[in-house]
């Protein structure tokens, strides 16, 4: 390696930075407005299905209507009138499944009588107001917010994976608990001496990782949010959303 | 989707599950995103310092020399600015701090003020910052020891104690001024460079790690007894902290200079642990170290003089006289501070006389006499004057000495005594006023002087208020100084009493003095008259012409004078005769009613003749005589029976043989 401190190579990174207001008001008319806008959907497609499931108490069908939720996101039919487009794309995207949601139980209604949603109102899409689950402690609200936010951090990682190129895989490998602060149970001088560097080198190294990882996730906290003053109070709310699970775990 | 957790995170101690990004426990990951938004990135331990390789790598501009220090407050590391080939200290907080929320506006802000601190007893902040996760400082490097290991190699001696004291408590008064406190000297921040000047290191920088966090171990690990030289509200109440509690730490740092022990539990007084140290010594430091804030030393510029005086040699000599004993309090001891401390109290009875003199002029007199009223008032308004100024002096000078001895008289002095001042000559302008209204000559020259008085006092005392505050909020603004005077103060404060007292009694007499002075033997309040020219009547001599008594009347002073007589009652039988009848200025009233104007000839004399009446109650009555100048309104007015009253020789009257005059009755028998 000619480089003994691996450097991201910011130019391979294709993380998403545009403001998502934009893309979603693009309705994904040029194909480059359509591929972020496919992105956008891609990535929180994890947070989307996790309500879902929870919501319908794990109906088989929780994936069908994932899918179809994101097929008429993607063709920017009528969603508009959910929400006027300010503010986060995490509200934005969740009134718009519960508004699905809603618009497919009367649907529903209508045909048959009765459907998976018919017991609960929109107005009851409430974390706080449901009854969890037995098997899933966390109410649907809880659990988007839950998935929304691992799904950033998962992004983020594999966003820096992606920049430090395959010749330092062994090395992110290794070193990746440090992203989270000092891991207790390694030491990077074990690391260094598994890695035959220098001590110095795997400090300096975990440094880098560790601003440009932050600089990762800010990025894309700050595409889902109207401004830049946001972003500490999303990050600040996302964290909070991690906290402690499932304690019955 | 996930079901069982895989583990959990040793850290949070929250399940962690197989979708988690990374196999790392997400909430972990995300909170390190936002808590290292310019913290610690570098992996390490906070036990041990980032090592020369990490700083040389994260500060590229410095060279980097070696590790000089370590402890609590971070790593301080010896390095040379190229550019400006100079030898710095370079100082990289700890990690821990680094990581507490709202550090980094924490560090933002005290760092800037303490760039400001620029003192030759205080270690200069060049510069600081954040680089790559690390906070630093880069200050000015002392080539030296710091007290710790001055001690550990010597014992100090009271003297060398005496001298490093001062310079620190400048250092400290400086930086109280700017609003900075150390909170954490300690024998560890006191730096000794190779040319003996005394330098603090440190300062405020307990206060990045907030309040609380303060008990880390000392940059040469030489002892955990950082708690021990803190205030006892510091670790009762960290968040009420002010300037007080580095006066109590110096007190710590001072005690142990004298006795190489720290004041533990109920500890000896410095003299009685070690017999090198003067007693009087005693009185600093354990003044420094009361519990109670408010009993110690106000300022660091108070325990810089107390220290100072006890350095003075013309102390020597008395302080060799003295036993122990009857060691005295240290304000007492110096003659210059006596001196000064007087000058207040002086202040004060100006004040009083300032006071007093138109107070005591507006009730004595009716009213204000053109020379001796301008007079007095002038003398009263420039007593006023010395008294601010003295007042003020002596502020300034408790400002400069942080002394708080006599602070509430001279705030007295300069503050209120216009309003005093304001008081006395509103009276007098009142007065005055009145006064103008029965009298038509010059009024406009009285009202102007009286308004004159009235305006300067007004102005006086706004610039007083003024003045006082500002010395007040700057540098004393410290309320319990009125609550706690310690016996010294109060024995010296008693004297000065005493002296003030003294003054006062003196301005008394002095006003007595003036009193008396207008010349004449008679009452003023019996007069009430006007002081300045007061009629002089005498009696010249009465005499008896069958049925009627004339008496003459010499007046010595030089204006004409009018009598009326309507207040006379005169028998019936009693015949007047014809005023031809008599030579000189024999004048007769023609009717009772009758009001008549003499002006009196060169000699001033005036004959009145008057029927006398078989019956004693004859010349018993009202008559006024009054006096005007000119044609003006009347402005004294004289009772005729008091007249003859007041006329000492009244023996006379029985000269004049006329028993009937003489025995119907006396002058003092009221109608």
């Amino acid at each position: 390696m000619n480089d003994p401190i691996a450097k991201p190579d910011r130019a391979s990174c294709r993380f998403l930075t545009t403001q998502w207001t934009n893309v979603l008001s693009a309705r994904g008319e040029t194909a480059e407005a359509k591929q972020s806008l496919r992105e956008l959907c891609d990535r929180y497609y994890a947070p989307v299905y996790a309500f879902v499931e929870s919501y319908s108490r794990h109906d088989q069908n929780a994936r069908d209507w994932t899918h179809a939720f994101f097929a008429k996101l993607l063709e920017g039919r009528s969603l508009d009138s959910v929400i006027q487009s300010r503010g986060r794309f995490r509200s934005y995207l969740l009134g718009a499944v519960k508004h699905f949601l809603a618009d497919e139980r009367e649907k529903d209604q209508a045909a048959k009588r009765g459907g998976f949603i018919s017991h609960v109102s929109v107005d009851q899409v409430d974390a706080s107001s449901r009854i969890p689950n037995t098997h899933f402690a966390m109410p649907p609200d809880a659990a988007f917010d839950r998935h929304w936010a691992m799904s950033i951090l998962q992004h983020s990682l594999e966003g820096l994976e992606q920049e430090l190129g395959k010749e330092h895989a062994t090395r992110f490998e290794l070193l990746r608990p440090w992203l989270s602060g000092d891991p207790i149970e390694f030491s990077y001088v074990d690391v260094a001496a598994k890695l035959g560097v220098s001590t110095e080198v795997v400090k300096i190294t975990i440094h880098r990782w560790r601003k440009r990882f932050r600089e990762i996730v800010k990025g894309h906290i700050a595409s889902t949010v109207s401004n830049s003053e946001e972003v500490e109070e999303e990050l600040r709310y996302l964290i909070q959303a991690l906290a402690h699970p499932t304690r019955e775990a | 989707m996930n079901t069982e957790p895989q583990k959990h995170c040793p850290k949070c101690k929250s399940a962690i599950f197989a979708d988690a990004p990374g196999g790392l426990c997400p909430h972990c990951l995300m909170q390190f995103v936002a808590i290292s938004t310019g913290g610690a990135d570098f992996p390490m331990d906070d036990r041990s310092p980032p090592d020369l390789e990490t700083i040389r790598a994260v500060f590229p501009q410095l060279e980097i020399l070696e590790l000089i220090g370590q402890g609590g407050m971070g790593a301080v590391y010896k390095a040379r600015q190229p550019k400006l080939d100079r030898i710095v200290a370079l100082k990289i907080l700890p990690m821990r701090l680094a990581r507490e929320s709202s550090f980094a506006e924490r560090f933002e802000r005290e760092g800037r003020l303490l760039a400001r601190l620029n003192h030759p007893n205080i270690v200069g902040v060049y510069d600081f910052g954040q680089t790559d996760g690390l906070y630093y400082l880069i200050m000015e490097y002392i080539d030296g020891v710091n007290l710790r290991q001055a001690f550990a190699s010597a014992r100090f001696t009271p003297q060398q104690a005496l001298s490093v004291i001062p310079k620190i408590c400048e250092a400290l008064q400086f930086a109280h001024d700017e609003g900075v406190l150390h909170r954490d000297i300690k024998p560890e921040n006191i730096l000794l460079d190779t040319k003996g000047r005394v330098k603090i290191a440190d300062f405020g920088i307990a206060k990045f790690s907030g309040v609380d966090d303060k008990t880390g171990l000392t940059a040469t690990g030489a002892t955990i007894g950082t708690p021990h030289y803190m205030a006892p509200e510091q670790i009762e109440r960290p968040a009420d902290v002010d300037h007080r509690a580095d006066i109590f730490s110096l007190g710590v740092v001072f005690y142990e200079m004298l006795t190489g022990e720290l004041p533990l539990g109920r500890f000896a007084a410095p003299s009685e642990r070690t017999a090198t140290v003067d007693a009087r010594i005693d009185d600093v430091v354990m003044r420094a170290l009361e519990k109670d804030r408010e009993r110690r030393q106000q300022s660091a510029k108070e325990v810089r003089t107390q220290v100072e005086m006890l350095n003075d040699p013309s102390n020597l000599n008395r302080r060799q006289r003295e036993t122990r004993t009857s060691t005295p309090p240290i304000i007492n001891s110096n003659a210059s501070f006596q001196r000064t401390s007087a000058r207040p109290s002086l202040a004060m009875a100006m004040v009083l006389a300032s006071i007093a003199v138109p107070i005591s002029i507006a009730i004595q007199h009716e009213g204000p006499s053109d020379k001796l009223v301008f007079s007095l008032g002038l003398i009263a308004a420039w007593f006023g004057i010395p008294g601010t100024l003295l007042g003020l002096s002596h502020l300034l000078f408790l400002q400069r000495s942080g002394v708080r001895n006599g602070l509430r008289r001279s705030v007295i002095a300069s503050t209120f005594w216009p309003f005093g001042l304001v008081l006395g000559w509103g009276l007098f302008l009142a007065n005055g006023i009145i006064h103008q209204w029965q009298r038509t000559p010059s009024p406009s020259s009285m009202f102007m002087i009286n308004a004159l008085c009235l305006f300067f006092g007004i102005a006086m005392s706004l610039f007083g208020m003024w003045i006082t505050r500002q010395k007040i909020q700057r540098s004393l603004p410290d309320p319990s100084f009125f609550t706690s005077i310690n016996p010294g103060q109060f024995v010296s404060t008693l004297k000065i009493m005493m002296k003030a007292i003294v003054v006062v009694l003196w301005a008394f007499f002095g006003l007595i003095i003036v009193y008396m002075l207008p010349g004449t033997s008679v009452r003023p309040k019996a007069m009430q008259g006007y002081l300045a020219q007061p009629l002089q009547l005498e009696i010249v001599s009465a005499t008896t012409n069958e049925n009627v008594l004339i008496v003459v009347v010499q007046d010595r002073s030089d204006s004409s004078f009018q009598v009326d007589f309507r207040g006379f009652s005169l028998l019936p039988k009693a015949e007047l005769l014809a005023s031809e009848s008599y030579p000189g200025k024999c004048i007769f009233p023609g009717e009772r009613s009758e009001i008549l104007t003499f002006h009196s000839d060169n000699e001033h004399t005036l004959s009145l003749a008057f029927a006398l009446p078989d019956s004693e109650t004859a010349l018993v009555g009202k008559s006024r005589i009054e006096r005007r100048r000119g044609n003006a309104q009347p402005f004294a007015t004289y009772n005729m029976t008091q007249l003859f009253k007041l006329n000492s020789a009244l023996g006379e009257y029985e000269a004049f043989a006329i028993p009937a005059v003489i025995g119907y009755r006396q002058p003092d028998v009221q109608p």
